[in-house]
């Protein structure tokens, strides 16, 4: 797992690679990733809690995610009203991006549970409303 | 009873219907392939005959004159998710039957909105068809009918058709790259010369960024490759850009993995983070000028 620290330009071209891959499903290459008008956003379940997000002793043999799931148990309201834009969404039992933190822990291995996750955190913790929070979502992963 | 053979050959297609879902091996195996240029796919899918020692395959099995569809069974089909232009000829979003009308020299591509007809449903002329010349080219083999996108660029691709010593090449245009301009004046926030570092490296390299007709350019000294030395910001969101390679002018590549999130202050931007997939800052930016 990379980490920031050994980022480098190298990386970047990495990365360059694996955008083509994203490139190839994505109808709107170019002018950016997002599609928009995509599937809607699940309403936030009443009482919802992160009493089932995985504990930090299931994330052993995952640290880079850790920061992550430490994001996401702050704020369960938030992110159970947010759709998760890796795909998993259609998984049998999934409701919101909080199902990525739960159960088999789609998001302990999934770069895009993670970075959404971390997104939401970030601007709630600027201030962001849930719709806001919502439209960068799918701006940068939709 | 006289049986033609066409009659003969409908026969064996119904049967093939009635049994379709049973494992069966066929004569000409279905194939297929796609290709995706600046987000528009270009599918092709046919089945795909053999040689097996049919020679003349062209003026000899296949007559001059005869409107053929360049597969077997049922006809090859060419399927675009946007408009398209095809050796110049506008094509509009939608699945195409194949065809081609051969002759000694220059070849007949009709490609039939109809899509769903069997390879000896030969189409009419029809005003709903695209028709247009092409020249083949002699070449070796192959033995088996082959479709294939043998190059592409930003702007298209050329689809080969290729059997039996002959080749055809169909050059497919696709809409052009569309980045949403920024509104006016927006542009200037992030003009000005930045130092940037990637993860840990402790040399930074500069970033030179200008606005021109509602774009956003740059110029990195010392990209790891030429070709992403003359960058355009592609907008994603207020302050957030992906990263477009450009080569001679043309958006060549975006990156959509890594973003780049300028932080705005008092009207003008004072750096930037680099942000991978992940939400992780994975490198950023400080203005110097």
């Amino acid at each position: 797992m990379k980490h920031a620290s050994t980022c480098s330009r190298r990386h970047f071209l990495a990365a360059c690679c694996g955008a083509a891959a994203v490139g190839m499903a994505n109808p709107l290459w170019g002018a950016s990733r997002r599609r928009g008008g995509g599937p809607t956003h699940p309403t936030p379940r009443p009482g919802i809690t992160a009493a089932n997000v995985l504990p930090d002793s299931d994330l052993v043999d995952y640290p880079a995610c850790q920061s992550a799931f430490e994001a996401i148990r702050e704020i369960p309201q938030i992110v159970d009203g947010i759709r998760c834009n890796c795909g998993c969404a259609d998984i049998p039992g999934f409701y919101s991006l909080l199902s990525c933190y739960e159960g088999a822990g789609m998001a302990r291995i999934c770069e895009i549970c993670q970075g959404q996750g971390r997104l939401a955190a970030r601007l709630h913790k600027a201030g962001k409303t849930l719709d806001e929070i919502r439209a960068a979502v799918d701006a940068r992963y939709g | 009873m006289q049986w033609s053979r066409a009659w003969g050959v409908l026969a064996i297609g119904l049967l093939v219907a009635a049994t379709a879902g049973q494992a069966q091996v066929r004569a000409s195996e279905r194939g297929g392939t796609f290709q995706v240029v600046n987000g528009t796919r270009i599918t092709v899918e046919y089945s795909r005959p053999m040689l097996r020692g049919r020679s003349p395959m062209y003026g000899g099995q296949i007559p001059w004159g005869q409107v053929w569809t360049p597969g077997a069974n049922w006809a090859t089909t060419l399927d675009v998710d946007h408009d398209v232009s095809i050796d110049g000829h506008p094509l509009k979003k939608g699945k195409y039957s194949v065809w081609m009308e051969v002759q000694p020299t220059a070849w007949t591509v009709i490609l039939d909105p109809r899509a769903k007809l069997f390879h000896t449903a030969h189409p009419k002329p029809d005003s709903s068809q695209i028709r247009f010349q092409v020249t083949p080219t002699d070449i070796e083999g192959p033995e088996v009918l082959t479709w294939s996108f043998t190059s592409f660029s930003p702007t298209g691709t050329t689809l080969d058709m290729a059997w039996a010593g002959k080749a055809v090449a169909l050059h497919i245009t696709v809409p052009p790259v569309d980045i949403p301009p920024l509104a006016a004046g927006v542009g200037e926030r992030y003009v000005g010369r930045y130092k940037m570092w990637w993860g840990s490296e402790s040399n930074p390299s500069e970033l030179s960024v200008s606005a021109k007709d509602g774009r956003l350019l740059g110029k990195w000294s010392g990209a790891p490759f030429p070709v992403w030395n003359n960058l355009t910001f592609v907008p994603v969101a207020e302050d957030w850009f992906d990263l477009g390679a450009m080569v001679d002018g043309s958006l060549f590549d975006v990156v959509t993995d890594v973003v780049f999130e300028f932080t705005v202050v008092s009207g003008r931007a004072t750096g930037f983070d680099i942000r991978g997939p992940g939400d992780l800052v994975v490198g950023r930016g400080t203005r110097v000028q």
